[in-house]
């Protein structure tokens, strides 16, 4: 043992390019296994991480405020139900001037000392400090309406004047349900201020917020509260389970995506540690075939590599793991942001248990594997030729290039990669892999881009929508007509509908200048006005298992028992409600429901006459009565950070393949050594040597992008289509710019070349007489 | 006639770990064309650095190197790798072929690294290389790999690739080091044949029967040339090489 000992320390120090490698292989590997590892740890339960680290309420309690006191309150919470509550808390729900814009908003009072439930996660600025006309608003905003810190927003005060209240912050509450709208996103303020705005406290709601004991009797405490105290007391509440789908829901995409990604990298790193330490080990046949010349047994050879790789690769691993927590944060961060969750970083035991288990595990399993071989080969064939004796296939590249006529130096690069067909295979597939998380970056980008500049194709097809409160339809129709800068608007009633199955769902009924709005019909045809067709959301069709051209059977919510047969004549992107919508004609629904209300208008706009003036003219002819809101076609901040997070990825990604280049590159050098050294004799200048060198890295750039790019096109369309489906969606235009593609091959051969510069150099500034001398 | 070879107190001095070696010590040679000059010495002696020299393959710590008038010792890397190719050939003792490239491919190899593109350019090329593989009686090994041929047939193929581009020069470094005896002769045999189409050798080796092929020996001992004598006589050259000692 202590010859191994002794012999496996001369080696680490005496050969310190391969141990410098090995480190660097592992150590990158350990440091993408670590990334990959904290994405998929932050991408975990992030809702329910989130509510517990804010101890969430699992139900608030929105109370008739004429029908309850204080002590009701202390009722309430004293109930055995209840672990612990918010307390108290004063609403007034109101509106806001945001850009012109009138936005529904609840301003809430924000307790001066850090709450025991349901806190807060402040994502951006400041609280608001306390005495100080100033406002923190829900993340929400910012989702809905491109909110930002250091805007103001105008608040309706009770005189109904608007008073401007500046934005400090952006902060996100875990209890917000983004699908249901008994309430509109929260601006918190401290007491002062609302009392400011809303002087008579007996117009301010109340709310309390609970944690309980057992988060899933959520209806049986509601009904318990109703029983303990009044019938009519609870006006409403929100359920945590209800803000959890939504939240899951919504997080999905960015959770497929980053899951995906973070799988990906696991794989790439097995392959890269694999991969190159086999290489390692084989490339010193010639020692381990005089090593058993010498009379080191087999078991012997086995525990001499073992020690020697075990050493170095929890050295590696050790450093890549702590630069994988160093640089985990930059990444994460967004990727935490994008599923509204608090960010969970890397340093903690399993993480670490794992990476400094898998590392060195692919280290010895790759060890043992080629240190095997070698011990059983035959000692002459080991010292003669190493691991891989010649093959005749290798002499296809030079013979490819000179049938061409291409330079002696480019077919000799050729000749390289098929004289080691494994290894380049493995450095191949690793810089695909990094091309491939480009791709998916890019698509994914590009694809983002078409539907902000083409909203059509998520459902969008208007410009504003107006909502009425007080007035009549007809008023609000004889003001559409007239209205600066419209072009045309249809209106919509929002109807509740049941099928005989009782599986509810809602169903747009609208009318008017349809056809001046661009609906995307994916299949089928529109349907015609007036009649009992319709056109359904995705989501609808595959919850009910129905296709264009079936029949569906409906009762409106407030005529059950009639029933209603609709024929399906089309398929459209719906964008809310995962697609479980159906869109019918008004005129015809009216006959069957007296809900066939419109209170919202869609309108297109035109370019000529600012916007300011439509919003002039509503408020001038309507009050406040008539609520303009634009479609707002930014892409969501969620989504932005994914991309970050994506592209970020994948430059690792791509970081590590490069490595695993120069790994290959300088591996290769090393066992070419005594070819170099001829090839420079016999002439080859040192410009010469490194295109040698730089033209096998070249191939496999090429090789890497030419695979990389369709497969990952593939695997993006592929993952998007499997989206939309669990969105209800409908088909997804996935685009990829033919330009970015056409760049993508010479950067990655580029990019492959830079990764073999070094070692191209070490091997053209090779002294040829130290060559010759080693024999 | 100015010689086609020609050293000024050469000097090569290694510098490994803390000691430094002094290989040669002032060596100053003429070689004439189409001259046939061996160079005899133990190991050790400076005999090798001396070839690398000649070769352009090292740069010399001090003194002067020319080769048809060229000053090898002030050319840089790529000037020096591209008069080699053209100017002269080397054949070594263990070969130094590249296993994965065929007989015919080696024996391209620096006429393919010496010229520019071209299909037709690559078949004169070819030509050649068939032609001299012939010469050396191994034409029908052009497209197998060296590792299948014996180590005469692979010192054949080595010598065909040192001619391909008609060098002014061939430098042999102990080319029978490594053959048994019946190869061994027949490589001198070419080496002498080549000599006798005007072909300007050196040959460093230890064997007198090598070394009495040549015109002409020189005898290296401690980096310096001590003496020389006429080719012919392998048993004298044998006695002075023992006397150096």
């Amino acid at each position: 043992m202590t010859a191994i000992l002794k012999k496996a320390t001369a080696d680490i120090l005496t050969r310190p390019v391969i141990s410098l490698l090995i480190l660097i292989t592992v150590g990158s590997s350990a440091m993408l296994l670590t990334l990959a590892l904290a994405t998929l740890m932050n991408l975990s339960a992030p809702y329910e991480r989130v509510f517990s680290d804010l101890d969430g309420a699992h139900v608030w309690l929105y109370l008739e405020r004429d029908l309850v006191g204080q002590h009701d309150i202390d009722r309430i919470e004293s109930l055995p139900e209840v672990v612990n509550s918010t307390g108290l808390r004063y609403y007034v729900n109101t509106r806001a001037d945001l850009r012109g814009n009138q936005v529904p908003v609840g301003l809430r009072v924000l307790p001066e000392e850090t709450p025991d439930v349901n806190r807060i996660l402040l994502r951006e600025g400041h609280q608001p400090t306390h005495g100080h006309l100033e406002a923190l608003a829900s993340t929400d905003l910012d989702d809905l309406y491109k909110l930002s810190v250091g805007e103001t927003l105008g608040v309706v005060d009770a005189a109904g004047d608007l008073v401007d209240v500046p934005v400090v912050g952006l902060a996100y509450n875990p209890t917000w349900d983004t699908y249901r709208s008994d309430q509109p996103p929260y601006v918190y303020v401290d007491e002062p201020t609302l009392s400011e705005l809303y002087p008579d406290r007996s117009t301010w709601g109340w709310a309390v917020g609970l944690r309980l004991a057992d988060p899933q009797s959520i209806d049986a405490f509601v009904d318990r509260v109703e029983t303990v105290l009044h019938d009519e007391v609870v006006q409403s509440h929100t359920d945590w389970r209800d803000v959890k789908r939504a939240a899951v829901f919504g997080a999905r995409l960015n959770a497929v995506f980053l899951g995906a990604f973070g799988l990906f990298a696991i794989i790439a790193t097995i392959l890269v540690v694999g991969s190159s330490v086999g290489s390692i080990v084989l490339s010193q046949f010639r020692q381990i075939g005089i090593l058993k010349a010498l009379g080191f047994t087999a078991g012997q050879i086995l525990s001499l590599y073992l020690v020697e790789y075990t050493g170095l690769s929890l050295v590696g691993s050790l450093i890549g793991m702590a630069g994988g927590i160093v640089v985990a944060p930059l990444p994460l961060r967004s990727v935490a942001v994008s599923l509204n969750t608090t960010f969970r970083p890397p340093l903690n035991a399993s993480l670490i248990l794992l990476v400094l288990t898998i590392v060195p595990g692919i280290v010895l399993a790759a060890t043992v594997g080629a240190a095997y071989r070698g011990a059983r080969a035959n000692i002459v064939k080991s010292i003669a030729v190493g691991a891989e004796a010649p093959r005749e296939q290798a002499t296809f590249g030079y013979k490819v290039a000179s049938h061409l006529g291409l330079p002696a130096v480019l077919g000799l690069g050729l000749n390289d990669l098929a004289a080691k067909p494994f290894r380049s295979l493995m450095t191949g597939f690793n810089l695909t892999l990094g091309v491939i998380g480009i791709v998916f970056g890019l698509t994914l980008n590009q694809t983002l881009e078409t539907y902000r500049t083409r909203p059509e194709l998520l459902g969008l097809v208007h410009d504003g929508m107006v909502t009425r409160r007080m007035i009549s339809d007809g008023k609000t129709q004889h003001l559409l007509n007239q209205a600066p800068t419209v072009q045309a608007y249809y209106r919509e009633a929002l109807i509740e509908v049941e099928t005989p199955q009782e599986q509810s769902f809602k169903v747009r009924a609208v009318e008017g200048d349809l056809t001046a709005f661009p609906f995307q019909i994916e299949k089928g045809r529109f349907f015609e006005p007036n009649t009992y067709e319709a056109v359904a959301g995705r989501g609808l069709l595959d919850w009910l298992d129905l296709d264009v051209g079936d029949e569906l059977v409906i009762e409106f919510e407030d005529r059950p028992g009639r029933r209603v047969t609709w024929e399906i004549v089309g398929q459209y992107p719906e964008p809310t409600d995962q697609g479980k919508l159906m869109m019918v004609s008004l005129s015809t629904a009216s006959r069957w429901t007296s809900s066939a209300e419109p209170d919202t208008y869609f309108l297109r706009l035109s370019d000529e006459c600012p916007v300011s003036q439509l919003t002039a003219y509503l408020k001038q002819n309507s009050g406040d009565d008539l609520n303009l809101t634009l479609a707002e076609q930014a892409i969501p901040d969620d989504v932005v950070y994914l991309q970050i997070a994506i592209f970020a990825l994948g430059a690792i990604l791509i970081g590590i393949a490069l490595v695993n280049v120069f790994n290959t590159s300088l591996l290769a050098m090393q066992e070419k050594t005594r070819d170099i050294g001829i090839f420079k004799t016999v002439g080859m200048t040192p410009a010469q040597v490194m295109t040698m060198v730089n033209t096998s890295a070249a191939c496999l750039g090429l090789v890497a992008a030419v695979v990389g790019v369709p497969a990952g096109y593939a695997l993006t369309k592929g993952i998007l289509a499997s989206l939309s489906e669990t969105y209800g969606f409908g088909r997804v235009h996935v685009d990829l710019s033919p330009l970015r593609v056409a760049l993508l091959v010479p950067l990655a051969v580029l990019a492959s070349i830079a990764g073999s510069i070094l070692p191209g150099r070490r091997a053209a500034r090779l002294s040829i007489v130290s060559v010759l001398r080693q024999g | 006639m100015t010689p086609l070879v020609r050293t000024e107190s050469l000097q090569k001095i290694y510098k490994t770990g803390s000691v430094p070696c002094e290989a040669l010590k002032g060596v100053s040679i003429d070689i004439a064309a189409g001259e046939y000059v061996t160079v005899m010495g133990h190991s050790g002696s400076g005999k090798s650095t001396l070839l690398h020299l000649l070769g352009g393959l090292d740069q010399p710590s001090s003194g002067s190197v020319f080769v048809n008038d060229r000053p090898l010792h002030r050319m840089n890397e790529t000037a020096l790798a591209r008069f080699r190719r053209s100017n002269i050939g080397f054949v070594f003792q263990f070969f130094n072929l590249i296993d994965n490239l065929t007989v015919q491919g080696n024996v391209e190899l620096p006429a393919l690294l010496a010229g520019t593109w071209g299909r037709s350019r690559n078949n004169k090329v070819r030509g050649r290389s068939r032609e001299l593989l012939d010469r050396l009686g191994i034409g029908d090994q052009a497209t197998k790999h060296p590792w299948e041929l014996s180590g005469g047939q692979q010192q054949r193929v080595a010598i065909a690739r040192a001619l391909i581009n008609q060098p002014a020069l061939l430098l042999v470094d102990e080319p029978t080091g490594n053959l048994d005896s019946t190869s061994s002769q027949t490589v001198l045999n070419i080496l002498s044949e080549c000599h006798g189409r005007g072909q300007t050798l050196l040959m460093v080796t230890h064997d007198p029967r090598a070394a009495a092929r040549g015109e002409r020996v020189l005898f290296i001992h401690d980096g310096l040339i001590v003496s020389q004598m006429s080719g012919g006589d392998a048993a004298a050259a044998a006695q002075r090489l023992a006397s150096l000692k």
